[in-house]
């Protein structure tokens, strides 16, 4: 069975009088241990995608399930909390808190760390005590994913989304994220879920899945 | 992370924000705690001046009444007595009167007992109620332990000492009974007894005797007055001496001292149909309050400040908190995106409206407090002075408990004490809580999804 299962799942905005489909019946597996990426036109529904295997908005049509329990029967707060991890498109740090404090609201959550945990988290992820402890407006781009990426590891989850991780790092970060994903994927075993723009990160992947820009739906590419 | 731990560093990391959102709720709450200050003094002044001065109900003519013309301030013992056995009743000051033939000379006379060595408690009449003009002019006043004791002692006026043809030491025989002060089926009282003059009076009022018997009803006239011991003492003893008060007896301005406020009302509703037109109960203590008119006043204005402030508080509280809330929209959508439940979010606004509520009422209550004092001290001060004009209208022996305005001043001090403090934080803790009402509603209206908007 695998981890996460999409299933028929069709989703629309209104439009001015009418509406218009984003995702049309839509039936995707997702696995452990493996690194997806999601690539399509801007604008064709990747982070609206996002969104709902994320748990944060609910299906109306079609159903998402989690380890072979729909979302809705988990609870969504309750997905969120303890089974996914998610990095945005734009970081969405708490700006006033060091990025220390940014994993650890994270962690206090599940009750799953503490400080030393946190650190060592951030550690891992090349930010070292002294930026651990400075507020996270005083950290680069690059700085700010990371941390942000600690945050959407601080529980453990199984599954980490991140949408457009390497929007606008340079080529030695990004290459430093795609090698993170990758030992999150095959080492930890996570089911690493990744929008991006950038062919390097979608060629460094295990599956590819491209969103048609207008048909709302995937075709999936098998790398490895 | 606590939610405490979250509110602390929202509010240390955003100083400026929260500097000016502490100082409204510091200014808010200043007002708050001054008008509370104001109030628990004034409540306190009251509560205790009414202790001091009791419940005092004073059945009196009402003293210019027009169909009835003048009217004596004497009310017959008779028609008292029900009052005074009421079960809230607690005590009775009065003078207590009755009508004696004097052996010799066979002149009535109005005794007349006291409970207050103090001569210008006989010296108003009917007709001259503010002008106190009776004094000593020979022998002593009573003292305190004669009035206690009931010694056989007698005060006469001038006029009186004059027709027995007796000076102070000398002694009087009186009682008898008053012919036309009878009742069928009681017993006149006739025996006589020795009294010894130890002072005369001059009273230079001289309608204040005379026309107060025909307003009882009486057919006689007594142009004398006397004031003395034993007639307290018989209200004792009166039914043991053969006496029947029931109808021989009148009491001057009677004031009967209840054990609560409530009594009051409850004695009016019962007994107010018995007394004769145009006699009323009046209570005393409400012309003490009359008196302190400045206090009431302060405490009636501290009551609608601190309503007032309170709905103002509540009000611009709620904007505030709205108006941070909405820009802390994304944040909130984070926390929820990240895994937070709502109760962690609403924990967190509690958490950051209570640091900050705390601060204020540690701020607000010492300026509260000082403004207070600033604000109400000298008011009270000068209009206590004011108030004492008015004082004539209470009878002495309430006066006498009356404080002097430096010690209602003294009284009515703002204090900063713990109940002060725990009543402004029990107000400042049901304002914030009902301000955060609104924007708890808006926090359960997001969807972590608004974030990516
Ligand atoms: N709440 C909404 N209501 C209506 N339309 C929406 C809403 N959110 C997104 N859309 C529209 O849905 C489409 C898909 O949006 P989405 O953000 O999923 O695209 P995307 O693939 O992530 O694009 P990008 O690569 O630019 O991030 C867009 O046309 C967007 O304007
Ligand atoms: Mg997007």
């Amino acid at each position: 069975m695998a981890l996460l299962e999409i299933e028929n799942v069709s989703f629309t905005y209104p439009d001015g009088e009418g509406y218009r489909t984003i995702l049309n019946q839509v039936n995707l597996e997702f696995n452990q241990g493996t690194f997806y990426t999601i690539v399509g036109a801007s604008g064709s529904g990747k982070t609206t995608f996002l969104t709902l295997i994320a748990g944060m908005d609910q299906v109306h049509d079609g159903s998402i399930r989690y380890n072979g329990k729909a979302l809705s029967e988990i609870g969504l707060w309750t997905y969120r909390r303890q089974h996914v991890g998610m990095v945005f498109q734009n970081f969405n740090l708490i700006p006033y808190m060091t990025g220390l404090e940014n994993v650890m609201v994270a962690m206090g959550i599940a009750k799953t760390g503490n400080k030393a945990t946190a650190l060592k988290l951030l550690e891992t992820l090349g930010i070292g005590a002294t930026k651990a402890k400075r507020s996270v407006r005083r950290l680069s781009g690059g700085e700010q994913q990371r941390v942000a990426i600690a945050r959407a590891l601080a529980n453990n989850p199984d599954i980490i989304i991140a949408d457009e991780p390497s929007g606008n790092l340079d080529g030695a970060t990004e290459t430093a994220i795609i090698g993170l994903f990758q030992r999150l994927a095959h080492d930890q075993g996570k089911c690493v879920i990744v929008v991006t723009h950038s062919e390097k990160v979608a060629s460094n992947a295990d599956v590819i899945l491209r969103l048609h820009p207008t048909d709302g739906t995937f075709e999936k590419d098998i790398l490895q | 992370m606590s939610a405490f731990h979250r509110a602390w560093l929202s509010i240390l990391r955003k100083p400026v924000k929260n500097g000016i959102l502490l100082l409204v709720v510091v200014l808010l709450t200043t007002l708050m705690a001054s008008a509370l200050a104001i109030k628990i003094a004034g409540d306190r002044t009251l509560l205790d001046l009414q202790r001091r001065i009791g419940v005092n109900v004073e059945i009196a003519p009402e003293r210019f009444d027009v169909m009835m013309g003048s009217v004596s301030p004497y009310i017959s013992y008779a028609r008292l007595e029900p009052i005074i056995n009421d079960e809230h009743v607690v005590s009775l000051d009065y003078s207590f009167g009755f009508h004696f033939y004097e052996e010799q000379t066979q002149s009535s006379f109005l005794l007349m007992g006291t409970q207050s060595p103090d001569l210008g408690y006989f010296s108003t009449s009917t007709y001259a109620p503010f002008t106190p003009i009776t004094n000593l002019i020979s022998g002593r006043m009573l003292t305190q332990s004669e009035i206690e004791n009931g010694d056989p002692v007698i005060l006469l006026d001038e006029s009186s000492a004059a027709i027995l043809n007796v000076a102070v030491g000398d002694t009087v025989r009186m009682g008898g009974s008053y012919e036309n002060w009878k009742a069928p089926g009681l017993d006149p009282f006739s025996a006589y007894f020795e009294l010894t003059v130890i002072g005369i009076y001059q009273n230079g009022n001289p309608l204040s005797d005379i026309v107060e018997l025909p307003a009882l009803g009486l057919q006689g006239f007594s142009s004398n007055k006397l004031v003395d011991t034993q007639a307290i003492a018989w209200r004792m003893n009166m039914r043991k001496v053969g006496l029947n008060p029931a109808i021989q007896g009148i009491v001057r301005n009677p004031i009967i001292v209840l054990d609560d406020f409530e009594g009051v009302n409850a004695l009016r509703e019962r007994y107010a149909k018995t007394l004769q037109t145009p006699y009323k109960f009046n209570f005393l203590s409400e012309q003490v309050l009359a008196v302190l008119g400045p206090i009431g006043t302060l405490r009636q204005i501290a009551n609608a400040v601190l309503s007032f402030t309170i709905a103002i508080s509540i009000a611009v509280f709620t904007l505030i908190i709205l108006l941070f809330l909405k820009e802390r929209r994304k944040e909130i959508g984070i926390y929820f995106a990240i895994g937070h439940q709502r109760r962690s979010i609403i924990a967190q606004i509690w958490a950051e409206v209570a640091i900050i509520g705390a601060f204020a009422i540690g701020l607000a209550g010492l300026a509260g407090q000082w403004a207070a004092t600033v604000f109400s001290n000298e008011l009270i001060r000068l209009q206590l002075i004011m108030a004492q004009s008015q004082k004539d209208t209470l009878p002495a022996h309430v006066l006498a408990k009356l404080p002097t305005p430096a010690e209602i001043a003294e009284l009515y001090a703002i204090r900063l004490d713990v109940s002060y403090l725990l009543l402004l934080a029990l107000i400042m803790v049901v304002t914030l809580s009902l301000a955060t009402v609104l924007p708890i509603i808006n926090i359960l209206r997001q969807s972590p999804k608004d974030i990516l908007q």
